[in-house]
């Protein structure tokens, strides 16, 4: 009996192109209407100015990208190689930073290492005559990297869990003499080289667009020199055009994917017994301080210190009412992502979609948030007209829904392409066997290997619109506040005391989705 | 780890039903607080750069009066001008409010406000402090002053703006980024009155007095100014934000200086309103930018923000009215805007970051 594979003929992937269009057609439209203002502000700002923002830039996506990966990979090699007391307390720990948006944590940072903060306060009270301003370059790496380290720890973290343990006790036997800083260089890390490349790519993009942060530390990088062209100059097309071609400059060298194949031999092992000893302690002590020192408390005082300067009775009814919408649209966000990047992952796995069409969708994740979000608005408010439509609150929910997915949907189906890179190319022809049909197959095989990736990037997606203002500040309907656009809102203007709660409520319903997080999904 | 999977399954459909609920019940709570619904009444739609807190008991005052409701939105200014000059005849949106004469000239400029012709207006508002072509009126006022800690500094040896460019101040003043319209408005007012050279020769010499890095905001340079231990023992200000600080706390050490006195004037700036150009309700915009400008709105909208009414014939706070009486720069305000530009550019040059 002769079997058929039901494989239709190589065809163009006209699903991903749709997609793509979409995606990148308001960023062309703006861009085509923005070049020519492009040469009327570059006179206000010095020549030097530029080129340090330029090198503050790619400084600040190297250092945090090191950063990240570092402690990303510090952490997830610590926590999958070694066994720890209260073991899923340290894990979840590891991912903290996912529920906290960066300027909160550039905030909460400056807040203890201030002249005015916990710590320099305790050093003067104990006698040391310090005053030292913390606000510089490094801090910021810094605060962006630890902030954006758990992609890092995510992508490692699931890539040493599939590594073969019995690998590198077979090379141990080859090499007994070999050390073991030598082991893990030749054997481990290369074999690590490719989510580490793509977590890389996250987080120098996530640093790229990086703007509250930056601001709050008082560091001139491109963004913020693109965004002081619009708010300082009223200049929004010149800011359009700075940021494409700033795009250009460092954004396509990482469109390149970072996705490489792994090793087809490699398979799933879970090292159930963990040894314990000298790393293991040197180890317990560097998480301890690092989570403790890094993360929780510098958070918490902060958080503290807000309620401390609240006056007055707080808003509830306003706070439970932006923690509904907040989370409403979040969800429903992730779900948008999930169901549309399935779709199209799943096409572009059968389809074998060239890698730059791949690439283009994913365009605006690349692009910093308030302009893709006015992009966005100014072809809304081009459709209304050409279709002689009035704006509504119907329309502005749809249009933000749209943007946050066109946005966000990267997240899940970037780690989706990780996971079906590690599938063997003849899994797919096997299945194909087996199942005959491409709904078998997707219903049997795709979904059942991908399920978890889709639900952690949900949740990951989630934890992105909860923390999202750019966009969500630009497109949001009438009268519609959420809790990051308000906490953005209010320490912008001083008003720390008042944005203490929608802050803690913030962190709270980010640890709670963090929590949903499967440990075995989370790790993977 | 199967129940809790389950559980996260069965429990998001009904939170997301819970949540797509919520989220129409805010609306329509939003709507009874704020008046924020358009059943029947008329409704005027407003863009506003201030944070909610500091317009929203003005609009209740008004719906409560005349029962004229409010569609409100807010963010930054630029992106409020951004949208409305996209939307364009489109519009829904009949006022524009702001903070800072340049962000009002500059919507002014681009085309975005009508021109208001109001006796009413006129009258209240005083000419310096709104556009000549009455696209825009000030409505409440802020100096953006010097302030000094007093056990660092004697009063008697600030002076001017321009003093603080001096030698003597090397290691002592802190000031807010240049970034800040604020600031960029303050360099504009003195372009107005001064050389530029002259001018770029004293932000220069701000750049190299500094005693930190540039501070965010006006409250962690007022909170360093008052630190002990901190260098800072001199900064300019909005006189606002040291009102927040001293109502949280009555004995904080840190005073206002009222510069230039004898030449130029305290350096001032408002916050504006304006209609827009496509308001479809200019007649109501109108009335209720008349209301605010009179005396039963101007002490509400100032003291909000512990700001100086805009209407000389309303009296001040009493915690504003301590900082006592200053000559204010008689610039007229659009001209902040005109040479916002020039401000930035020579700022840049200066390094003042």
């Amino acid at each position: 009996m002769r079997l058929s594979i039901n494989r239709p003929a190589a065809r163009f992937d006209y699903f991903s192109l749709g997609v793509a269009f979409c995606v990148a057609a308001p960023i062309a439209y703006v861009l085509f209407h923005s070049l020519q203002k492009i040469s009327s502000v570059l006179g206000v700002y010095p020549a030097e100015m530029w080129v340090a923002a330029v090198l503050k830039t790619a400084g600040l996506m190297l250092g945090s990208a090191a950063i990240a990966l570092a402690t990303g990979t510090a952490s997830a090699f610590l926590l999958h190689r070694y066994k720890w007391p209260m073991q899923k307390l340290w894990k979840f720990s590891a991912v903290i930073p996912l529920a906290v948006p960066a300027h909160l944590y550039a905030l909460a940072a400056l807040s203890y290492l201030d002249p005015q903060g916990y710590l320099q306060s305790f050093l003067r009270e104990a006698g040391l005559n310090i005053y030292w301003d913390p606000k510089s370059f490094v801090l910021l790496c810094l605060t962006v990297g630890i902030s954006l380290s758990p992609y890092c720890y995510l992508f490692m973290l699931g890539a040493m869990r599939r590594q073969d343990l019995q690998l590198e006790d077979s090379a141990k036997l080859l090499r007994p003499k070999a050390r073991w800083l030598k082991g893990l260089w030749g054997l481990r890390l290369a074999l690590l080289a490719p989510p580490a490349a793509a977590s890389i790519w996250f987080v120098a993009l996530d640093s790229f667009g990086n703007l509250g942060a930056s601001v709050v530390l008082g560091q001139d990088t491109l963004m913020t020199l693109i965004y002081d062209t619009w708010t300082g100059l009223y200049s929004f097309e010149s800011a359009i055009s700075l940021s494409m071609v700033s795009l250009s400059v460092f954004g396509f060298l990482f469109f390149i994917s970072s996705n490489k194949a792994m090793p087809q031999n490699t398979q799933r092992s879970w090292n159930k017994s963990k040894p314990k000893g000298k790393t293991a302690a040197f180890g317990f002590l560097f998480l301890g301080l690092f989570f403790l020192v890094s993360t929780a408390l510098p958070l918490a005082l902060f958080i503290l210190q807000s309620f401390r300067q609240l006056t007055g009775p707080a808003n509830l009814q306003r706070l439970i009412s932006q923690l509904l919408y907040s989370t409403g649209l979040a969800v429903v966000v992730a779900m948008l992502c999930a169901f549309f990047g399935m779709l199209l992952v799943f096409n572009q796995h059968r389809l074998k979609t060239p890698r730059w069409l791949v690439e283009i969708g994913y365009t605006a994740y690349a692009l910093p948030g308030l302009i893709y979000g006015v992009s966005i608005y100014l072809v809304y408010v081009a459709g209304l007209e050409l279709f002689g439509l009035q704006q509504s609150i119907l329309f502005s929910f749809l249009i933000l829904l749209f943007a946050l997915s066109a946005k966000f949907f990267a997240v899940s189906s970037k780690s989706v392409h990780s996971i079906l890179s590690y599938q063997p190319a003849e899994l797919m022809e096997s299945a194909l066997l087996l199942h005959k049909s491409w709904p078998h197959y997707f219903k049997c095989v795709f979904w059942r290997g991908t399920r978890p990736a889709w639900f952690s990037g949900s949740i990951l997606i989630i934890l992105e619109v909860l923390k999202e203002v750019p966009i969500t500040m630009v497109l949001r309907p009438y009268g519609f506040q959420s809790l990051s656009t308000e906490v953005f809102d209010l320490t912008a203007e001083g008003f720390y005391g008042r944005a203490s709660l929608p802050a803690l409520a913030l962190v709270c319903l980010g640890f709670l989705f963090l929590y949903l997080l499967d440990p075995e999904s989370r790790d993977s | 780890m199967q129940t809790k999977r389950l559980a996260a399954r069965l429990l998001l459909v009904p939170f997301f039903l819970f949540t797509a609920y919520g989220c129409v019940f805010f609306s329509s709570l939003n709507a009874t607080k704020t008046g924020l619904t358009s059943e029947g009444k008329t409704t005027l739609s407003l863009y506003s750069a201030r944070v909610p807190e500091l317009i929203s008991p003005v609009l209740k005052a008004y719906t409560k009066k005349t029962g004229v409701q409010f569609k409100l939105h807010t963010d930054k200014a630029a992106v409020l001008a951004t949208k409305l000059e996209a939307e364009g005849a489109s519009s829904s949106v009949d006022l524009f409010l702001t903070v800072d004469a340049g962000n009002l000239w500059a919507a002014a400029e681009k085309g975005l406000l009508a021109p208001t012709q109001s006796v009413v207006l006129e009258k209240n508002i005083p000419a310096n402090y709104r556009d000549s072509k009455g696209r825009w009126f000030g409505m409440s006022l802020r100096a953006r002053t010097i302030v000094y800690a007093a056990k660092k500094v004697k009063a008697a040896s600030l002076s001017t703006y321009e003093d603080l460019g001096s030698s003597k101040w090397a290691g002592k003043l802190c000031l807010r980024t240049s970034k800040k319209v604020y600031n960029r408005s303050l360099v504009a007012g003195m372009l107005a009155t001064t050389d530029a050279s002259k001018v770029k020769q004293v932000v220069t010499g701000w750049a190299d007095n500094l005693a930190t890095s540039v501070f965010s905001n006006d409250t962690k340079l007022l909170q360093a100014i008052a630190d002990p231990a901190s260098p800072c023992a001199v900064g300019v200000v909005n006189t606002y934000y040291l009102g927040r600080l001293v109502k949280k706390d009555s004995a904080f050490p840190v005073n206002i200086h009222w510069p230039n006195q004898a030449s130029t004037g305290v350096h001032v700036n408002v916050s504006g309103i304006g209609i827009t150009k496509h308001s479809k309700n200019k007649k109501a915009a109108a009335a209720f930018m008349e209301w605010l400008s009179g005396t039963e709105a101007q002490g509400l909208f100032a003291d909000l923000n512990m700001e100086f009414p805009a209407n000389s014939s309303v009296s001040a706070s009493t915690l504003v009215k301590k900082w006592g009486n200053f000559t204010a720069s008689k610039v007229p305000l659009e001209q902040l805007g005109r040479l916002q530009l020039a401000a930035v550019k020579l700022m840049n040059e200066a390094k003042y970051k």
